[in-house]
């Protein structure tokens, strides 16, 4: 198994979270669409899955079940609205 | 292994108390067993109830609104309180970690709490049926759901407790196969019914809180006017229905895998003969689990959906049909050139593949979604469902019941009278659901506690059917309880079955193995001669 | 070895299932907001912006608050673990502190779920936007707090040398739980704050 994260390392992601929460903050006043804002929080959820949550270094076991979950959530949303925006 | 003065397991530990608080995941399946066959039964005198009120079609023995709560209360029985744990919980329970050479699984406790959270949810629900009933059917569609005025706050709660056990032991069960297999068995090596349970707990522990949310959100417009599905606000029904069937198509293959699990067993070792193409079945199983979840629409084609999702989801239902195909060749393969054992287990087996490809084939039939306008709604889909929850799933759990009967108790029931009733309930389901094929065919709708007078012939057949399957289920009820208490010693393996499960005494001790076993062969390690 | 292996699994098993718990009602806020989009805009206007940006940025820190707690177990200094646990707490707590005192402020103006919504704007879809406000804040703060009563109950152990260097997985997997709160929320932000069209 890789090693834990470094100290370093996890003061760098909190950074970037930051940053990202800036530019959330900074899209959403310029007018940026839906799209953009959920890709940005995406992007967030990413680092902290992958860093935080050590994902990087999980058994691949794990790393399915939050894939797998992720991927499903994304399958209910779609699948409704699928239904109620194209009828 | 030594088999003579072992305590088994229905005696060590002694007394009520180390029952009720037991660890043992095989006591527990024996709790759950109990539990969930007096719900078959209550579920079963609904139904019973139900088929004689139609036998005339101004329907002089219930009037409407008791009708509407009879059909609701017999799918909520039999749905969340009977088919829902039956086979994983009750046998999956005992069958798991001795199928996989583990002294109990990876929770002991957390299985405790699921099966006492079970009856939590059950006494909820039965609280509900008793005190002002449920009448908008086990869908529980809105808006009725969130204005008619019955116990559909409480049946809702009581359903979510259910839900909550639900993934409580398809945790259980994942974490165990993941981790307590005996060393040197890999996941090739493992039986087809272990996989099966894989397979229905991923489902469970995914498709279950899209379940609980759905009626979280119904209970409290119920009760306090949440109002989410409220055209008066804005709110669209239809929603309603993605959520509840995001989780209540999953929720059939939680029904079947378990029971073709069983079939699997019971075809090898009746054959004694190792499955054809076993990683074909392990595909299959892990496909059924994962591709039923992109399948959920199709109970909703004449509800309102766009013509998009329509199409999609009727093309994805298609997909699914071919895994369970899949298993079916498989199955026949195994059997052909085999050299089969007649008894009451591979009786049902037999049924069950019959009654399955039927109910299967009616399946592709309703996914079709220009055929579907003219059945939704009406006895052609009851019949399609009942084929394959009744024709699989009931089937393949009197398969399971008759197979692993003399392990779990150590005692052989009555051959004669198995076979007898095993006759009546096959008859007795043919004629109960094949008419009602005809009669959805024909117009009648689902639901209806009168119908115009037409019908009334395919109803009385169908009334005869399911006394004849009630009547076979109560003999083998008592025929397994007199074996219970009267049958004569089974011995260990009397089946000569090379799976793992057999090679403990039967009734195995508390604590399953003295030692870790060291199987070096397979669970289907059967000779080409078929001998075991 | 295997210890470690079946409680992880179970953890992630949970948290699965918990984002599919949410999975419904984030479908359920797409498709309204297909539906209803003027409204649903105009009810993110309503939102307090500062109590959602604020809010954000605390539990942001928590989640980097209980990743160094780890941090610090893993390198031998659990005081300083326990400091980074306490700060996830007082952390968590003005998140629920802020969250209370904001739906106090739209209970005032009659912003209320359901169908006894008596709020300034009207219209189909405003009440259903403030519905699905209340049901996946008040669901994820829910969460906020099984999230704290399990920090401090790794607080304790951690305390009381319980949960050391050798061993800390269930400092792991509550760290795990609670970065799930935390990845929900990153979600709820623009859904209920920034996504104003």
């Amino acid at each position: 198994m890789r090693d834990s994260p470094s100290g370093s390392s996890l003061v760098l992601t909190f950074l970037a979270l930051l940053v990202l929460v800036g530019v959330s903050w900074g899209a959403a006043a310029l007018g940026a669409g839906t799209g953009v804002a959920l890709a940005i929080a995406a992007v967030k959820a990413g680092l902290i899955a992958l860093v935080f949550m050590e994902l990087y270094r999980a058994d691949a076991v794990d790393r399915i079940i939050a894939a797998v979950a992720v991927l499903f959530v994304v399958l209910l949303c779609a699948g409704a609205l699928a239904d109620v925006a194209l009828r | 292994m030594s088999l003579r003065g072992i305590a088994s397991f229905w005696s060590q530990p002694h007394g009520l108390r180390a029952w009720l608080a037991t660890h043992d995941h095989k006591r527990i399946g024996m709790l759950y067993l109990g539990t969930v066959l007096a719900f078959l039964l209550l579920g079963g005198v609904f139904a019973l109830v139900l088929r004689l009120s139609l036998v005339s079609p101004d329907n002089a023995l219930v009037d409407a609104h008791s009708y509407d709560e009879l059909f609701t209360h017999h799918g909520i029985v039999m749905v969340w309180l009977f088919m829902i744990p039956s086979i994983p919980s009750a046998l999956g329970n005992f069958l798991v970690p001795l199928m996989i050479g583990a002294r109990d699984v990876a929770f002991p406790r957390i299985n405790l709490a699921s099966y006492w959270v079970f009856v939590l949810g059950a006494i909820v629900v039965l609280a509900a049926l008793i005190a002002g009933g449920v009448d908008t059917g086990w869908t529980f569609y809105a808006p009725y759901s969130t204005t008619t005025r019955t116990a559909t706050t409480l049946a809702a709660v009581g359903v979510f407790v259910t839900g909550v056990s639900s993934i409580l032991t398809g945790l259980n069960f994942i974490a165990t196969i993941h981790t307590m297999r005996v060393k040197g068995m890999r996941w090739r090596d493992l039986p087809l019914f272990v996989w099966a349970i894989y397979g229905t707990s991923i489902i469970l522990v995914l498709a279950t809180p899209v379940l609980g949310l759905a009626l979280l959100l119904v209970g409290a417009d119920h009760a306090w006017g949440l109002g989410l599905f409220d055209p008066a606000t804005g709110g669209d029904p239809v929603l309603f229905e993605h959520l509840f069937w995001f989780y209540s198509h999953p929720a059939v293959y939680i029904m079947i895998l378990p029971a073709m699990g069983v079939v699997s067993e019971v075809v090898a070792t009746f054959s004694h003969r190792r499955p054809s193409w076993y990683g074909a079945i392990v595909a299959a199983t892990i496909g059924i689990a994962l591709v039923g979840f992109l399948t959920w629409g199709h109970h909703m084609f004449v509800a309102g959906m766009s013509t998009f999702d329509v199409g999609m989801f009727g093309a994805l239902s298609m997909l699914v049909a071919i895994f369970s195909a899949i298993k079916v060749f498989t199955w026949t393969a195994t059997m052909y050139g085999g050299s089969i054992t007649i008894a009451t287990p591979i009786l049902y087996v037999f049924t069950f593949i019959f009654l399955f490809v039927f109910g299967g084939m009616s399946g592709v039939a309703v996914a079709t979604s220009s055929l579907d306008v003219h059945w939704h709604d009406t006895y052609f889909v009851v019949a399609h469902f009942h084929f394959i929850m009744v024709g699989g799933t009931m089937t393949g759990f009197l398969a399971a019941l008759h197979y692993w009967f003399p392990k779990i108790t150590g005692k052989m029931y009555s051959e004669a009278w198995a076979k007898l009733a095993c006759a009546a309930v096959s008859v007795g389901f043919v004629l109960t659901f094949t008419p009602q094929f005809l009669l959805g065919n024909a117009g009648m709708p689902r639901r209806y506690a009168t119908y115009p007078p037409q019908y009334q012939a395919l109803h009385i057949v169908s009334t005869v059917g399911a006394c004849l399957l009630a009547l076979g289920m109560l003999v083998t009820l008592g025929y397994l309880v007199v074996a219970v208490a009267r049958g004569r010693a089974a011995g260990p393996n009397p089946w000569r079955s090379r799976s793992f499960e057999w090679r403990s005494p039967s009734p195995p001790p508390p604590h399953n193995f003295d030692d870790p076993p060291v199987w070096t062969d397979g669970p289907y390690d059967y000779d080409e001669r078929g001998a075991a | 070895m295997n210890d470690d292996r079946r409680y992880r699994i179970a953890v992630w098993i949970v948290i699965a299932s918990e984002a599919l718990l949410f999975a419904g009602l984030f479908a359920l806020y797409a498709s309204y907001r297909s539906e209803h989009a003027a409204a649903f805009e105009a009810g993110v206007r309503a939102d307090i912006q500062w109590i959602g940006g604020v809010n954000t940025l605390l539990l942001l820190a928590s989640s980097f608050a209980i990743a160094w707690a780890i941090h610090q177990v893993r390198g031998g200094r659990p005081r300083a673990a326990t400091w980074s646990l306490a700060a996830v707490i007082a952390l968590g707590l003005g998140f629920l502190g802020l969250k209370l005192f904001e739906w106090s402020e739209h209970i005032a103006d009659g912003i209320v779920p359901g169908i006894a919504y008596a709020g300034p704007d009207r219209g189909p879809g405003t009440s259903l936007f403030f519905t699905l406000y209340y049901g996946m804040t008040g669901l994820h703060a829910v969460h906020v707090v099984a999230g704290l009563l399990l920090v401090a109950w790794v607080l304790v152990r951690v305390r009381r040398g319980r949960i050391d260097r050798e061993r800390h997985l269930a400092l792991e997997l509550v760290a795990l739980y609670w970065h799930f709160v935390d990845a929900i929320w990153v979600f709820l932000w623009p859904m209920f704050y920034l996504m104003h069209g």
